[in-house]
């Protein structure tokens, strides 16, 4: 036997452990869990990608350790020393043999979920991308942590510095922009979702990778990724055979584990701290009137309505109140206020921004035992309004119902039409918004919408989101499809929001899915799933009740309450991508909740506090 | 006296400067650069403490020196083993407590007042305190006796994650929440004090001493011998 076969053989024979022990956990524990997934009623699915993207890089470290320790460390030391076989050889094969058994460790699991799973999930770790990039990162992981082990030759400490490193190669490429090329995460995401022309062609600029048997597509930035890792191998492999060749050696401690583990976290929060400042700021504040409190506030950015009641201190409701907003970029303005008749039930008003000077009211009186409707419409001119009250006794649900539908809740206005949808369709006609002139009283029928349990998993579930799912859409041939949808949308709960074409669904466990608009039709909208946010542990751990939430052009804007040290605060997410993500926060220690959350088509935010209402600026990055 | 606290300041500063310096760093940067809401920001410092200043304190006092024979020693000086104990505790105390309270003060100063209003942080921090200082007790009456710092860092850790889980467990309305050294934290989400908090406080002390007078006793009862 040749002396390079002994010295494979020792080698191989010394690290295969670690190869069982990875092919177990990265390959055995999910082909388990794939086995329990058949006894609990589902088909077996294997999922590798997410262990594997967890502690793919843990395994580089630990091997990179241990194949070093071993050796270079004590008597064995001197007795390789002894032995006719030069330093530099002897550490090389060392090197490629580990190196081989953490790709083969990590990649096997990876190419046999590729085998089983023929389709490509669009969340979560995708193998096939993994296999095309992760393995220059496990290499490079592999390379530092083998030279550490050559540098302080005690296990232990060793491990304890490679995986201050490993946070470092991590996580320092996503939070300093100029060596973001550098990080994995950015590197399979482009290659994910390569952009695009109009036609869906891919652009010029990406190429198919040439070392992977599945199309996988890069653009050359890319590559810098690549040259990257293998710099950091070759720095590695270089320091590892001269500290071996000249015996370099650092001598470690406590204190100096101790300071490079912490020294690591502070160089990594206050790289990703100093990248954004994200608070808001407060453009504005107006007082509201004394004993006031806003419960409607809508605008569509220049103008706006807000609608409120004064109470007595004893909590007696003395007068509706109305106020108009002229909403200009240097602030808000408040119109003068209108007094409504406090008799008069505003409980469900509508305002459309193409009449801001008019308000609807819908309200059945239903403790008073009137279950028909009621349409109010409300002239909002000269600080005096005009209310014009619409009864509608002849349409009265019968109260033996057990729960009445009672008209409201679903409005539409469009075309000089006003659609009014309870258990029938009225339409009224507003060539006159004054006088809304009732059409025509239509039975609705085949339309299932808040009783289908496909609309009750989109909508409803409070625990877990779907992949897809679907709303019926009513059926009102007079009103295009996107109204129809926008109308439906009135009636969400108040964890699911439409925006756009995204629909936002807010979790009891804190956490938020994003839906895309996949099909409009006629009869449904198809929603399809295209983003996830999880909270943190500490969010978990001492997370606040959401008060209110709103959302617009790509931002959710979530207000807490009852928050744990006082005050209220916002936080504002960006929920455009696959990983919505939050971006901006407010709180104040005055306030203890700030709801009726209206957010302005230029990124600011209308919010209501105890006694004031305030503007606060657009996140970062927002005009 | 003297002689023992100088002792352990020598041996114990550089784990002084490391807390103190690692947390108001945290404080400084995360309250200064405002990335998250001020209160997300001294949750997570007060994660942080949670974790390493009872762990950091507790391993470093006995352990390193049964390990290395100084114990033998200095159990043989003609000084009372209370009074070498007391002095142990007392730095293990200060470990816990100085990178606190300049953690605190370097919040106050940043943002006091600002998301949340200083009477807040203040109470924040004193209740973060407190949960440390449980957690010291516990993790140093239970290493007393460990022959090196590498075993009580496993044992204290284990500790940390029992008493992390039966917290959450205790939360969920159990009567035996005053036992929990988290009730410190929890207490004021659940807005039970101040009499809850004070009863809390009385039960907690009366633990921390029983540990401590047990500790106290084990740690001149002579190593068994090993094999």
């Amino acid at each position: 036997m040749s002396q390079t076969k002994a010295l494979l053989w020792k080698e191989w024979n010394e690290v295969r452990l670690f190869l069982a022990i990875a092919l177990f956990v990265f390959l055995g524990l999910p082909v388990i869990g794939g086995v329990e997934e058949i006894f609990v009623g589902r088909h077996f699915e294997l999922s590798t990608a997410p262990w594997v993207f967890l502690l793919g890089g843990v395994l580089a470290v630990f091997v990179g350790v241990g194949t070093v320790v071993r050796d270079l460390n004590g008597r064995l030391e001197e007795f390789w020393r002894s032995r006719p076989v030069s330093v530099a050889r002897w550490l090389a094969m060392k090197y490629f043999v580990g190196l081989a058994v953490v790709l083969a460790s990590l990649a096997i699991p990876l190419c046999v979920e590729v085998a089983m799973t023929p389709t490509i999930t669009f969340i979560g770790p995708n193998p096939r991308l993994m296999l095309a990039w992760s393995p220059f990162l496990w290499a490079a992981l592999y390379s530092l942590s083998f030279a550490i082990a050559c540098l302080i030759r005690r296990g232990a400490h060793a491990a304890m510095l490679s995986i201050s490193m490993l946070l470092l190669v991590y996580f320092l490429p996503r939070v300093i922009p100029p060596l973001r090329y550098l990080d994995v995460s950015w590197v399979i995401e482009e290659s994910r979702s390569p952009q695009t022309d109009r036609n869906g062609k891919l652009l010029a600029i990406y190429h198919r990778l040439p070392w992977t048997p599945w199309p996988i597509h890069y653009q050359a930035q890319q590559l810098e990724f690549v040259i990257g890792m293998i710099a950091l191998c070759m720095i590695g492999l270089t320091i590892a055979v001269m500290a071996a060749r000249r015996n370099w050696r650092i001598e470690s401690g406590r204190r100096m584990i101790y300071w490079s583990i912490g020294g690591a976290l502070l160089i990594l929060f206050s790289s990703a701290a100093f990248q954004v400042a994200s608070n808001l700021t407060v453009l504005q504040t107006v007082d509201l009137p004394p004993q006031f409190s806003v419960e409607t506030l809508r605008n569509e950015g220049s103008n706006g309505v807000m609608r409120g009641h004064v109470w007595t201190r004893e909590g007696k409701l003395v007068q509706n109140l109305l106020h108009v907003l002229r909403i200009t970029p240097s602030g808000v303005q408040l119109g003068p206020e209108v007094k409504v008749d406090p008799s008069l039930n505003l409980w469900r008003p509508f305002w459309n921004p193409m009449l801001p000077n008019i308000l609807y009211a819908e309200t059945p009186d239903v403790e008073a035992g009137k279950n028909f409707p009621t349409l109010i419409t409300v002239a909002l001119g000269d600080g005096v309004a005009h209310a014009a009250v619409q009864s509608f006794p002849e349409l009265t649900v019968s109260n033996q119902v057990a729960y009445p539908q009672w008209y409201g809740g679903l409005t539409m206005i469009w075309h000089d039409r006003l659609y009014l949808l309870g258990n029938k369709l009225m339409t009224f006609d507003l060539a006159d918004p004054l006088k809304p002139r009732l059409l025509s009283v239509e039975a609705l029928e085949k339309w299932s919408f808040g009783h289908s349990i496909q609309d009750w998993m989109l909508l409803r579930d409070q625990d877990e989101d779907v992949d897809a799912g679907k709303i019926s859409l009513p059926p009102i041939p007079q009103l295009p499809r996107r109204q129809r949808l926008e109308m439906v949308a009135q009636s969400f709960p108040t964890d699911a929001l439409l925006t756009g074409d995204l629909l936002i669904r807010m979790y009891n466990d804190h956490h938020i899915t994003t839906y895309h608009l996949d099909q409009l039709t006629e009869t449904e909208a198809v929603f399809r799933k295209s983003g996830r946010y999880d909270p943190t542990a500490l969010d978990q751990l001492f997370g606040a009740q959401v008060n209110d939430t709103a959302a617009a052009d790509g931002l959710l804007f979530e207000s807490m309450g009852n928050s744990q040290l006082g005050g209220a605060h916002i936080t504002v997410f960006d929920v455009t991508g696959p990983r919505p993500q939050p971006v901006a926060h407010f709180a104040l220690p005055s306030e203890t909740r700030l709801d009726k959350l209206c957010p302005l088509p230029d990124g600011r935010l209308l919010a209501v506090g105890q006694s004031r209402l305030y503007l606060l600026g657009p996140p970062p990055g927002r005009k | 006296m003297r002689s023992l606290l100088w002792k352990e300041w020598h041996e114990q500063r550089w784990k002084l400067a490391f807390g103190s310096l690692i947390l108001a760093a945290f404080a400084l940067v995360g309250l200064r650069a405002r990335v998250i809401a001020d209160e997300a920001m001294l949750k997570a410092i007060c994660f942080l403490s949670v974790l390493l200043l009872p762990v950091l304190s507790s391993t470093g006092l006995v352990p390193p020196e049964r390990a290395e024979g100084a114990l033998q020693t200095l159990l043989a000086l003609p000084i009372r083993p209370s009074v070498i104990f007391a002095v142990k505790t007392l730095a293990g105390v200060l470990l816990c407590a100085v990178p606190l309270i300049l953690t605190a003060a370097v919040s106050v100063a940043i943002a006091g007042g600002r998301e949340v209003s200083t009477a807040a942080i203040i109470a924040f921090y004193a209740g973060t305190l407190a949960v440390t200082l449980s957690l010291f007790f516990w993790m140093f009456a239970l290493t007393v006796r460990l022959p090196t710092e590498t075993r009580a860092s496993l044992i204290t850790i284990g500790v940390l994650i029992i008493w992390m889980i039966t917290s959450q467990g205790l939360a969920e309305g159990s009567k035996f929440w005053v036992a929990d050294p988290m009730v410190f934290l929890f207490a004021i989400k659940d807005g039970k004090w101040p009499m809850s908090l004070v009863l809390a406080a009385g039960v907690q002390a009366v633990i921390a001493l029983a540990l401590w007078l047990w500790a106290a006793r084990q740690l001149s009862r002579p190593q068994e011998a090993r094999s």
